[in-house]
């Protein structure tokens, strides 16, 4: 996988990386700074602390040194005082000098700021010379005035060793100064660094900051340019050019692009197939109408001869029987042929006549033409339509739809059954016209082809006269007046045919 | 006793109208196609027309045209295939017109008001 990853990194251009490798190095590149510049402070602040710490021990070796050279002076003032006066008063600040000088040069001895050689140079005069001033204390001395020799030997010896001492303590004073400077220097020089650092850091930071934004504002811009492309998709117009690249975003246009290429040439598929599917159904139109009119000359022959056979008094009466037969069979013809007409017919454009039409009057006018086809069937027609309800319609055209619903609610009624015709507020200031019978309902499988041409549902159910073009010219009737057609049913209860139009306000009549 | 020329180009047609026009007791012409018609009219005057629209050589519109310039009194009786023709023929000048096929009775009410409204 690693090795994968970084030949894959090789060959690509920068463009073409992966998104994540790409937030990842504009993330890192500043977190990088950042860590550095906060290790750093923390380094400097570090070494500016143990420089403090040593500057305090510097200054404090020379408040020792300075404390230590008073004291040898005192020591040294009180005892030459003592052996010049004999007054044992001068020999306090001996005591005191005892007391602390060997402490003060301990701890002068063990600074760090002091060296080995100096420390070996102070431990060695400050040993002498308590030696010498005790040995001073115990000379002999005479009544005030008289100094032996051997106490004169000794005070000079004495001086010389303190001269030495006090050029020592002066010279690890002078070390004490240089050091302290010294250390004023690397601090300054140390905190000067840490600004420095901090002063990049910041900046680098934010210029990560702003490449960060500029690279998050450019993958904003290309998926809203991605996302411009898949609403043109959907709504089937040409997309806008995006930048070739190979990262996600790029291969996400790729495939809209692609997307796009296809649906544009299924579109042209479509349209073509949808052309053809037209011109075969002009061709097969004309060819019905062709059909229809060629069957009705021998039709004629036939009906004609038959009724003539049927009119006569000299056959037997199973010969009058099969006459009637043919005259039955070919009406039944001529039904068929005057649907497959009215099928072509409603093909071609419709001339509408609309006005505000009373419900009422087309259901009256229905029930009255087709009031005997019930009768003959003993199917009851109940119209129970409000007188006030109107519709914007073609009242020829509603009434035609209108008889084509009663006559298939009683065709496929039973016998004894009963047709309702009403009317109802539809939604949105439309009227529903309805037709529901007892029949035996429809199947939910076929309820979605009731309304398209040449779909017999009863093709196992029984004879019953028609084309099954009355339904599909219906819908053409109804989509022409602006309205809508459909059917609620449960198979084994009879359905109900409606039809939605838009609604009208009453006319008042004068 | 009145005389109804049929011209008709189905000889089954013209043989069922003369059956049916016979036996209701008319003198029947025949005709096959325009021209042999207006020739049967020329030849013997008759009392109705009864005319079929498409047919060979002289289709029904031309017979018709030819009637109403020529036989001003003549009624004609249009039997019409196609859809719409019926309109067509009543604004050309037929008197009436029937759609194929036809109610034997209903055509012989008609032929018989014809020829006594212009009787």
């Amino acid at each position: 996988m690693p090795a994968r990853l970084l030949t894959a990194l090789r060959l690509r251009r920068p463009a073409d990386l992966p998104l994540r490798f790409k937030g990842l190095s504009i993330i890192a590149l500043p977190l990088l700074v950042l860590v550095v510049s906060v290790a750093l402070s923390v380094r400097v602040t570090d070494q500016e602390n143990a420089y403090q710490a040593s500057t305090r021990t510097a200054l404090s070796t020379s408040t020792d040194v300075g404390q230590t050279l008073v004291s040898l002076l005192n020591a040294e003032t009180g005892v030459r005082g003592y052996v010049a006066t004999g007054d044992p008063s001068f020999l306090q600040p001996w005591q005191w000098a005892q007391a602390k000088l060997g402490l003060q040069l301990r701890s002068l001895a063990s600074s760090p700021a002091v060296t080995a050689a100096q420390r070996r140079a102070l431990a060695r005069p400050a040993a002498t010379e308590m030696a010498l001033l005790r040995s001073l204390m115990r000379a002999p001395r005479g009544a005030g005035t008289l100094v032996s020799l051997r106490l004169r030997r000794l005070l000079v010896k004495g001086k010389a060793v303190m001269d030495q001492l006090r050029r020592t303590v002066s010279v690890v004073q002078e070390g004490v100064q240089r050091f302290l400077s010294q250390r004023r220097e690397k601090v300054r020089g140390l905190r000067s660094t840490a600004l420095a650092i901090a002063v990049a850091g910041l900046s680098v930071g934010l210029i990560g900051v702003l490449i960060l934004y500029l690279f998050m504002s450019r993958i904003v811009q290309r998926v809203e340019a991605a996302r411009v492309n898949a609403h043109r998709l959907g709504i089937g117009e040409s997309l806008i050019e995006v930048p070739v690249s190979g990262d996600e975003i790029g291969r996400l246009s790729a495939e809209l692009t692609h997307a796009s290429g296809l649906l544009a040439s299924r579109g042209a598929d479509l349209v073509r197939a949808h052309r053809a599917a037209l011109s075969t159904a002009r061709e097969k139109d004309r060819f019905l109408s062709e059909l229809a009119h060629e069957m009705r000359t021998p039709l004629t022959a036939i009906a004609g001869f038959g009724q003539l056979l049927d009119a006569s008094d000299a056959l037997t009466s199973e010969d009058a029987e099969s006459a009637t037969l043919i005259v039955r069979a070919a009406n039944h013809l001529i039904t068929l042929t005057d649907e497959i007409d009215a099928s072509a017919e409603g093909e071609e454009t419709l001339a509408l006549n609309r006005e505000p039409t009373r419900v009422i009057d087309v259901g009256e006018e229905v029930c009255a033409l087709m009031g005997s086809i019930a009768a003959e069937k003993h199917v009851s027609l109940r119209l129970e339509v409000d007188p006030v309800v109107m519709v914007w319609a073609d009242p020829q055209r509603l009434s035609q739809v209108l008889i084509n619903l009663v006559s298939n609610a009683v065709k496929y009624n039973r016998v004894g059954g009963e047709v309702r015709i009403g009317a109802r507020p539809g939604v949105t200031d439309r009227v529903r016209v309805f037709v529901s019978d007892t029949g035996i309902g429809i199947r939910a499988e076929v309820q979605p082809r009731v309304f398209a041409p040449h779909d017999r549902l009863d093709a196992e159910a029984g004879p019953v006269p028609g084309t099954g073009i009355g339904l599909a010219l219906s819908r053409t009737y109804v989509e022409a007046m602006g309205g809508s057609i459909g059917l609620d049913s449960t198979e084994g209860q009879g359905p109900t045919f409606w039809v939605e139009l838009p609604g009208s306000e009453a006319v008042v009549a004068v | 006793m009145s005389t109804v020329l049929v011209i008709d180009d189905d000889p089954l047609i013209r043989e069922v109208l003369r059956i049916l026009l016979t036996r209701a007791g008319h003198l029947v012409a025949l005709a096959g196609d325009g021209e042999e018609g207006i020739e049967r009219l020329h030849a013997m005057p008759a009392d109705l027309m009864i005319l079929d629209v498409r047919m060979p050589v002289l289709d029904g519109f031309g017979v018709l045209a030819h009637v109403r310039a020529r036989c001003v009194g003549l009624p004609v009786l249009m039997l019409t295939a196609e859809p719409h023709s019926g309109a067509r023929a009543v604004e050309a000048g037929a008197d009436a017109y029937m759609r194929k096929p036809f109610v034997n009775d209903e055509l012989l009410g008609c032929v018989e008001r014809l020829i006594a409204g212009a009787g």
